[in-house]
């Protein structure tokens, strides 16, 4: 037996075709974990569409543009690291992987400066929820825009995590014995955090400049 | 000990969760005891209506979540999947491991808000007053069960896969045991609906713990939303309740009839339908809760729809024991409980869908009745039935026939005794969730009380007999049914891959004409 096939597969490519599986499940139940965060934002939008004219326009479009543009950029070079991977091209991985945490750590940075410069604007979420409340208003659709894109945030994070697991392996294993599969999974779920940015941008940024 | 902390082996990981949900189910079971005795008489005099709040919200986050949702899929379903598909293990056995361990922290979270001083919420944590109003421990209950979900993510995961990637040579779809075709349709809804109830659950501890308004109505949130979502996940959750019990019922008739099902195809695709279906009618909860008109109509329809493949299951059980030879064994007892139970259970879920009579029933007894007949009546009557039928195999050791039909008897009885008087105060208006309640009540809470005990009789008694027959009992042998089935060709136990010889599978799965013999050791007890 191959020593990269585990119990209780027979083959690699046994294996392999399990873990895609896997992880195709587990995009399915990602899917309805950021459903639950949509139908949130369709709710508050159908009830109160004046909060997203009144503070969508606060959003910046244009650093959003560049955001959206660093994770298709990253998905690409996530996309040459499978590639490398299959063909065990060991430095040619190990720089893909490099330029996929650099462009999500990028995304990451601008999505913090983004965070303080709504804070040093008073644009917050928190609100003192005892008695009857403030009523509909900024903190509701920042409250939005906070959750929303900080789950997404979080995801990417764990992404950069697991990431940097996968080059420390690389790095230290010979190319004869790269693995492929771990290589082609987390690429899945990469691609899958930056589809839910693809939906978050148009709904955040520029819903409220199309109506 | 290290051996067992650290194994990879899914038949040790299932006893590993049959050893935390049972230690989980007696905790949920002493709450429940002080419950029936503060209901015992009409005034709220053994705990203060505040205890009693937090005593019932205990014992449904406890039984749901850390017994009932997990008692067969991750105890039985772990065990014997593999070996009913002839795989040596689970696709991901770390991963199973780590399920083991997330359910835990879970529990030890959940039990630690317990021990700070409880929650009032309900089981349901319905907002605002979860995430405003209450003083409890929410966040921290909350997050115990976030973790319990991702433990059933895990759970469901590793199942769709090894169902699909792990079959033996010629173990096809349609010669799978249907044990396993509904634990494939409770895996669906483990990966589909819980992390609905995940991203719920951390929502409330957003809006609770930073103060982010999101299902509150003074920051322009919807309660309503709240609910929708809970039920979405809280709905399919009935059937990850059910459908695993409905496969071991599917095993133990065919058995212990000693004939083949009536209609295999026609069972196994019911579990898929009504996995589907259970999607469909979380709005069902919702009635009196102020959703449009339009969607109670469309969904107390598809409330009743959910229903057919339901009852289909039923007829080709009995279909199943006409044409056989019936052997009235200790499972076999537990599976007709479980047939009888779960048709009240069923029928009075149609009332309960009917908009005008829910209108009338809402919030009552009759629910609670409804519901413990489903999860007691119809779930745990299976759990029990499939841990007697495969205790020989797990342990190696017959158990006390005699003993075990006295407690089946018992727990049938006490069973009807203490929740058919609640189906009667329901219907008379009693609502539910109460400390005290008026004179009139009296004898029928006393009635159910009474029936509790016998209830609690019929479960000690098996924790008791089943742990005797670990030193005591005769070894049980390869196939003391005499049943059919890739798991009795192994040893009991069986070996740590499962199978000797990777198994060939060339016959269906219930080929009971041809099935070996009982051994005497099964039939004399």
């Amino acid at each position: 037996m191959p020593d990269d096939v585990r119990e209780p597969f027979a083959d690699s490519q046994h294996q392999r075709d399990a873990v895609a599986l896997g992880m195709w499940a587990f995009l399915g139940q990602e899917v309805l974990f950021f459903g639950v965060l949509f139908v949130f934002y369709t709710s508050l939008r159908v009830r109160h569409p004046e909060l997203f004219a009144a503070y969508g326009p606060r959003l910046d479009w244009r650093l959003a543009t560049i955001m959206t543009a660093t994770l298709l950029v990253s998905s690409f070079t996530m996309a040459l690291a499978v590639r490398f991977a299959f063909t065990r091209a060991r430095r040619a991985l190990l720089v893909a992987l490099a330029a996929t945490m650099a462009l999500g750590a990028a995304f990451l940075a601008m999505k913090l400066w983004e965070y303080a410069h709504h804070f040093a604007r008073g644009e917050t979420p928190f609100v003192d929820l005892a008695g009857n409340g403030p009523g509909p208003g900024p903190h509701s659709f920042f409250g939005l825009y906070f959750v929303l894109t900080g789950f997404h945030a979080l995801h990417v994070l764990g992404g950069l995590v697991v990431l940097a697991s996968l080059w420390l392996v690389a790095w230290r294993t010979p190319a004869a014995r790269l693995r492929a599969t771990p290589t082609m999974a987390v690429g899945l779920y990469w691609h899958f955090v930056d589809i839910v940015w693809l939906f978050l941008f148009p709904a955040l940024y520029l819903a409220a400049r199309l109506t | 000990m290290r051996s067992w902390l650290t194994t990879t082996d899914h038949k040790r990981i299932a006893l590993l969760y049959l050893g935390t949900m049972t230690l989980f189910f007696v905790l949920g079971g002493l709450i429940a005891t002080v419950i029936r005795l503060e209901l015992a008489t009409a005034a709220s005099d053994l705990v203060t209506a505040e205890t009693y709040n937090r005593l019932f919200t205990l014992h449904g986050v406890i039984m749901v979540w850390f017994f009932l949702i997990p008692s067969i899929p991750a105890f039985l379903g772990n065990y014997l999947l593999p070996l009913m598909l002839g795989a040596p293990d689970l696709a991901f056995p770390r991963l199973n491991l780590a399920s083991w361990y997330v359910f835990v922290a879970g529990g030890v979270l959940t039990l630690s808000a317990m021990i700070a001083g409880g929650i009032d919420t309900g089981w349901t944590f319905y907002t605002p007053y979860s995430t405003t109003f209450s003083d409890s421990h929410v966040v921290l209950a909350v997050l115990g069960v976030f973790l319990a979900g991702v433990s059933s993510v895990f759970t469901g995961l590793n199942f769709i896969v090894s169902t699909h990637r792990l079959r033996a040579p010629g173990q096809t779809w349609m010669r799978l045991p249907l044990f396993v075709w509904s634990l494939y349709a409770t895996s669906l809804i483990l990966v589909l609906a819980t992390p609905v109830l995940a991203m719920l659950l951390l929502l409330i501890a957003v809006e609770r713990g930073l103060q982010i308004g999101i299902f509150d109505p003074g920051v322009g949130g919807s309660p309503l939303l709240f609910q929708h979502f809970f039920w979405f996940y809280s709905h399919p959750a009935v059937y990850i309740m059910i459908l695993p019990g409905m496969g071991v019922v599917s095993e133990l008739i065919p058995c212990f009839s000693r004939s083949r099902p009536f209609g295999y195809g026609f069972i196994a695709a019911s579990s898929l339908a009504i996995a589907v279906f259970g999607f469909l009618v979380w709005g069902h909860h919702m009635f009196v809760a102020g959703q449009s008109y339009f969607a109670s109509v469309v969904f107390s329809f598809l409330s009743f729809a959910v229903a057919v493949p339901s009852g289909v299951k039923v007829f080709s059980w009995l279909g199943t024991m006409r044409r056989g030879a019936i052997w009235l064994t200790t499972p076999m007892i537990y599976a007709l409980g479980f047939v009888g139970l779960f048709t009240i259970g069923g029928g009075t879920g149609l009332a309960l869908a009917m908009l005008a009579v829910d209108v009338h029933l809402h919030d009552t007894y009759f629910v609670v009745a409804h519901f413990h007949t489903i999860m007691v009546g119809g779930m745990l009557m299976a759990y029990l039935g499939g841990l007697h039928f495969w205790w020989p195999k797990i342990s190696g050791r017959m158990y006390s026939e005699r003993w075990g039909r006295i407690a089946a008897y018992l727990l049938f009885v006490g069973f009807l005794l203490t929740f058919l008087p609640q189906f009667v105060l329901g219907t008379q208006g009693l609502p539910r969730r109460t400390a005290s309640y008026p004179e009139e009540y009296q004898f029928l809470q006393s009635l159910s009380s009474a029936g509790a005990t016998i209830l609690a009789l019929g479960y000690v008694l098996p924790g008791v007999y089943l742990l005797l027959s670990l030193v005591r009992g005769r070894p049980a042998g390869d196939n003391p049914w005499g049943a059919t089935g890739l798991e009795w060709h192994t040893t009991s136990p069986p070996p740590p891959h499962n199978f000797a010889v990777p198994p060939l599978v060339l016959v269906d799965p219930y080929d009971y004409p041809r099935a070996p013999q009982p051994t005497a050791e099964a039939l004399d007890a």
